[in-house]
């Protein structure tokens, strides 16, 4: 047998190519060997890690440039993900030992971070952080027990989205400030049968963990009790679920499959899909509806029990300084700068919620455009109607908001009864919050 | 070679079971010895490096309680009590992820080597084709593929309509918990890319003499496959099997990206291993999630090894061994 | 060397008949065959092209494969989308980690295999053993411990926590599959090479490597597409824009808490996929003759 070994001319190709990758590494890899260190240019160099799409970027990106002319000894790295992954990256990051010095953090970890000793105290001590230029109610929602853990980044509130164009085509009036839950189910009907059958009057919010909340304070109560327990009992979950399941059957919420993909955000929604007609949500993603929507979007307060809407101002993220930072002062700044002064207010919009900074957040509101008008005016028609903010949600409170869709999914796709349901949710939410 | 060999039973004659052959080669001794150990040393340095840390630490995690954000404190064997004795979801997740294994795994190999035999010749536009039946797989599980799917069989989408149009029902299959998780198996048997080009691979790698000796023989096109491709491939195809089976256990990207990470609708897609990713990451419980790892490492090796015994029966390996 | 140039060479025959008048029919018919099943499985990426022209409010609402009103604006607005750095900066990044990890996976990839295939020294097996479980654990347990060594070598923030560990036969995955394609070589070639006086290392470089040819290209095909299109791993490692790679460009076209941009993201998921698919296109001209013509004849 004779063996060829002399190359053709694929293999001179393959040979070539592999060649080119050589000499491709050996370049890359002293490249890469030249940018170690880097401090010493004199300058405090700071990391930046928040969550957002790409547009969120660029605005966030000009604020800290702003940012940087103003102190021109500190250079700041953003770093940024999409929300789920960038959960995943923090944690790992903090799991690690390398986490950024400056934090955004969603406030249903904010307890999971804090009682983990991850967090700097704002109020005092390396990274004090001035904050009287905001509402102090609304800034203790950054708080864990005594300690000033975190910053709120942007202030929102609930609403109903709603589909207005569709409403005044189907000839339903848009619902007013002060409807109560018995209008949403003749709404949700009016709207069902002027389309016959092809609209429902709202997504059907049994499936949303914030919703349920205003509907318990609306009636006096809470989702978790100061000790961070359950605040709330089965027949309190039953009676919500109850409401919606009414709804559904009647045709006045979305059936359970177009419920179901409320999990896909508002470019996919039955709001974007002109299944529905109106949707329980915050006000700082009108504009995520706007864009995805043709028709004209329009906020609504929630409908009220006694006069109560059950709706308060809450952070739509927060800031913290991350307690193994080495430059905590610095760190500090930023924060500050970015919830307090009117150039990172003029840079950051609205994308966030309202600006923090009361003073500063009057002379945006009254130079806004657009969607951003829309949503300050919701705010400042509804700041009479907000309840006060409750404390930051204890660790688990994730799992609650999961295992709301999962549950409530399962009823409304038939797997089981409203009761069985609230049964199974109670044990396994008191399960999540002990651990 | 003998190109007159004949092929009944049906192994080539260089490829006939020689077991003891190589071992008691005199060439082989000391050089070969070292010379293993050389090769293996990029390999050794990877192990030492960057695999074996990581994969023992995972282990002791798997006995503490660790949220990732304070140092893991030990608990023995808490962790895989409450997995076997009290979660439901681990046992939900372990059925759905059942199911996907035992219908994905042959079908897509199935797909994967009748598409790579009808492609394996010489005709104009060959090269064309197979990059076109390899463009899902170019894709990857991205957004963009799971925003295609839902459109595609959510509702109103071009899957409904189209059974509407054959007087059939129309059906959400993203959004409802019966039909979720077949259109998720149908993503990855679409993506059936991979074990196409090994097949392929594999088929150019058979000697064409082989194929002449067999025509020579009077074999038909069935013969030929049975007697030839079959048992030359059958390296090949063991390769396939036992790395799909893995892959499907460790299923993981297309129900985190067509349900948002959520399992959903009502965890009808909550395959094994995104519950561990929600276990470890949004609900903050690493240890929990290491010891679902190592449950399914375990479970996989012990499937992985039985494989591998079998496969003496039916792999011929033309280098005259067997592992 | 042409296809044509090779159906007249003649290769191994097809398996169903390829000989005389009856040659072109049945060749229309093969061709008719393909072309239907491949339009059934295109036609999911024929939607993602007609989606990446058509304007926002059109993408979830309607569901033609072609636009309405098209539009070239999803390209300009994705390619522009973040801040300071184009797309094409994130091609660049995916380039040169795609590039090399192809490079680190053949090298180091194919002396492992060959050491497992076709050397006998002590501990083989169990070494194999230990190599096939390296396989078997979930990567998401594993992303933790390994960030916490990249991050001790000061590593985050650069190419080499993707790049380096390909260079070492990290990924079994390889290892395995050539170890397969070289036990389907026959052993009489190496025992020829020996007896003509090639030690272990050039019978490996001038026998086995030019014959594993079918699964080295298959091995940079995965390796390239598999590092190009991986999101969690350069998610975890790469902090700043400017290191940003494609996967984790096109994850920021879409945030539930912000601005979902599924137009922009289908124009990027695009042109992402041209390069791949010239890759593939490119290297799978290779996969035409393995052992047969450039191996033994004779």
């Amino acid at each position: 047998m004779r063996i060829r070994v002399a190359p053709t001319r694929r293999s001179k190709l393959a040979t070539a190519v592999i060649a080119a990758t050589a000499v491709a590494a050996s370049l890359t890899l002293t490249a890469c060997g030249g940018e170690s260190g880097g401090s010493g240019d004199g300058k405090v160099h700071l990391s930046f890690s928040w969550w957002g799409d790409a547009s969120r970027a660029k605005s966030t990106e000009a604020a800290i440039k702003l940012f940087e002319k103003a102190h021109p000894t500190i250079e700041v790295g953003t770093q940024y993900a999409q929300f789920g992954p960038y959960n995943q990256k923090l944690a790992t990051q903090i799991a690690g030992g390398g986490a950024p010095d400056l934090i955004q953090i969603d406030w249903g970890n904010q307890s999971q971070y804090a009682r983990s000793n991850t967090l700097l105290d704002l109020s005092s001590g390396a990274a004090k952080v001035d904050f009287s230029g905001l509402d102090p109610a609304f800034a203790s929602s950054g708080k864990d027990g005594d300690k000033q853990v975190a910053l709120p980044f942007g202030q929102t509130t609930q609403s109903f989205v709603v589909d207005e164009t569709e409403l005044k085509s189907l000839g339903v009036p848009v619902p007013e400030a002060g409807w109560t839950w018995d209008d949403v189910a003749t709404f949700g009907k009016a709207v069902h049968d002027r389309s016959k059958g092809e609209v429902a009057g709202l997504s059907d919010p049994g499936t949303t963990w914030a919703a349920f909340q205003s509907w318990l304070y609306q009636r006096g109560k809470d989702l978790y009790t100061k000790d961070g327990r359950l605040g709330f009992t089965q027949a309190d979950l039953e009676g919500f679920w109850n409401f919606c399941a009414g709804l559904r059957k009647s045709g006045a919420a979305t059936p359970a499959n177009q419920t179901a993909t409320l999990a896909n955000g508002p470019a996919e929604d039955p709001l974007a899909k002109n299944t529905a007609a109106a949707e329980w949500d915050y006000d700082s993603i009108y504009a995520s509806h706007a864009a995805a929507n043709k028709d004209h979007l329009v906020l609504v307060p929630l409908p009220t029990v006694g006069g109560k809407t059950g709706m308060y101002a809450k952070p739509s993220m927060l800031l913290s300084v991350y307690a193994g930072s080495k430059h905590p002062k610095e760190a500090a700044e930023l924060l500050s700068f970015l919830v307090n002064d009117p150039k990172a207010a003029g840079a950051l919009g609205t994308s966030r919620g309202l600006f923090p900074n009361l003073g500063v957040r009057k002379s945006q509101t009254a130079s806004a455009t657009g969607d951003d008008k829309v949503v300050s005016d919701y705010e400042a028609a509804n700041a009479a109607r907000l309840s006060p903010t409750p404390t930051a949600p204890p660790k688990g409170d994730g799992q609650l908001i999961t295992l709301m869709q999962r549950i409530y999914g399962g009823i409304s796709f038939g797997q089981q009864s409203v009761a069985a349901g609230a049964k199974d949710f109670m044990a396994q939410a008191q399960q999540a919050l002990a651990k | 070679m003998s190109s007159t060999a004949r092929l009944d039973p049906p192994v080539p004659t260089s490829a006939a079971p020689k077991r003891t052959h190589h071992r008691t080669t005199p060439i082989k001794g000391l050089a070969d010895r070292t010379a293993g150990y050389v090769f293996l040393l990029p390999w050794f340095a990877g192990l030492a490096i960057f695999t074996v840390g990581p994969l023992v630490y995972s282990l002791y995690l798997s006995f503490t309680d660790y949220n990732l954000l304070q140092p893991p404190h030990w608990v023995g064997l808490a962790n895989f009590r409450e997995m076997f004795a009290h979660d439901p979801r681990f046992y939900h997740a372990v059925k759905v992820t059942l199911i996907y294994v035992v219908v994905v795994t042959p079908v897509k190999l199935a797909l994967a080597l009748a598409v790579a035999v009808l492609l394996n010749r010489r005709r104009r536009g060959v090269g064309l084709y197979r990059s076109l039946f390899y463009l899902p797989s170019l894709l990857g599980t991205s957004v963009a593929v799971a925003l295609v799917w839902r459109s595609m069989f959510g509702q109103g989408g071009a899957v409904s309509n189209g059974l509407g149009s054959l007087g059939l029902p129309r059906t959400d299959f993203i959004n409802s918990t019966t039909w979720s998780l077949p259109a998720i198996i149908l993503l990855a048997c679409w993506q059936f890319g991979a074990p196409m080009v090994i097949f392929l691979a594999g088929l150019k790698q058979i000697p064409s003499e082989l194929y002449d000796a067999v025509s020579v023989d009077g074999a038909g096109t069935w013969g030929r496959f049975r007697h030839v491709t079959l048992p030359l491939l059958s390296p090949v195809l063991f390769f396939n099997v036992l790395l799909e089976t893995i892959n499907s256990f460790q299923a993981f990207t297309p129900a985190f990206v067509i349900s948002n990470g959520s399992g959903g609708p009502a965890d009808s897609t909550l395959f094994y291993t995104l519950y561990l990713y929600q276990r470890g990451f949004t609900d903050f419980r690493f240890g929990y999630a290491s010891a679902m790892a190592w449950t399914l490492l375990a479970t996989v090796a012990v499937l992985t090894a039985l494989m591998f015994r079998a496969s003496r029966a039916w792999v011929f390996y033309t280098d005259g061994g067997s592992r | 060397m042409s296809e044509s140039d090779q159906a007249l060479r003649g290769g191994p025959p097809a398996l169903f008949g390829r000989h005389g008048g009856r040659g072109r029919g049945r060749s229309l018919l093969w061709h008719l065959s393909v072309i239907v099943v491949v339009l059934v499985v295109v036609y999911p990426v024929i939607w993602m092209i007609g989606t990446s022209f058509k304007p926002a409010t059109e993408i979830v609402t309607s569901n033609r494969p072609w636009p309405l009103h098209g539009t070239l604006k999803n390209f300009s607005a994705g390619w522009d989308a973040n801040p300071g750095v184009t797309f094409g900066h994130f091609f660049m990044n995916s380039l040169v980690i795609s590039v090399l990890a192809v490079a680190g996976t053949l090298l180091s990839c194919s002396l492992a295999a060959y050491a497992f295939a076709r050397l006998s020294f002590p501990g083989r097996s169990a070494l194999f053993a230990v190599m096939v479980v390296t396989i078997l654990l979930p990567y998401h347990v594993l992303i933790v411990p390994q960030y916490a060594i990249f991050k001790t070598f000061g590593w985050i923030n650069t190419d080499l926590p993707v790049v380096v560990p390909k260079f070492l036969a990290t990924e079994a995955f390889f290892i395995f599959l050539m170890v397969q394609f070289m036990r389907g070589i026959p052993k009489e070639i190496d025992d020829a090479a020996r007896v003509d006086g090639c030690g272990p290392y050039r019978t490996f470089l001038w026998v086995l490597l030019p014959l594993t040819r079918p699964a080295l290209i298959t091995s940079a095909i995965f390796a390239f597409i598999w590092t190009w299109n991986d999101f969690f791993t350069q998610l975890v490692y790469f902090n700043n824009t400017d290191k940003f790679t494609v996967p984790i460009g096109l994850s920021l076209f879409v945030d539930q808490t912000g601005m979902t941009s599924y137009g922009p993201m289908m124009a990027m998921s695009i042109l992402a996929l041209l390069p791949v698919f010239l890759f593939f296109l490119a290297f799978q001209r290779l996969l035409v003759d393995g052992a047969t013509s450039s191996g033994l004849k004779g």
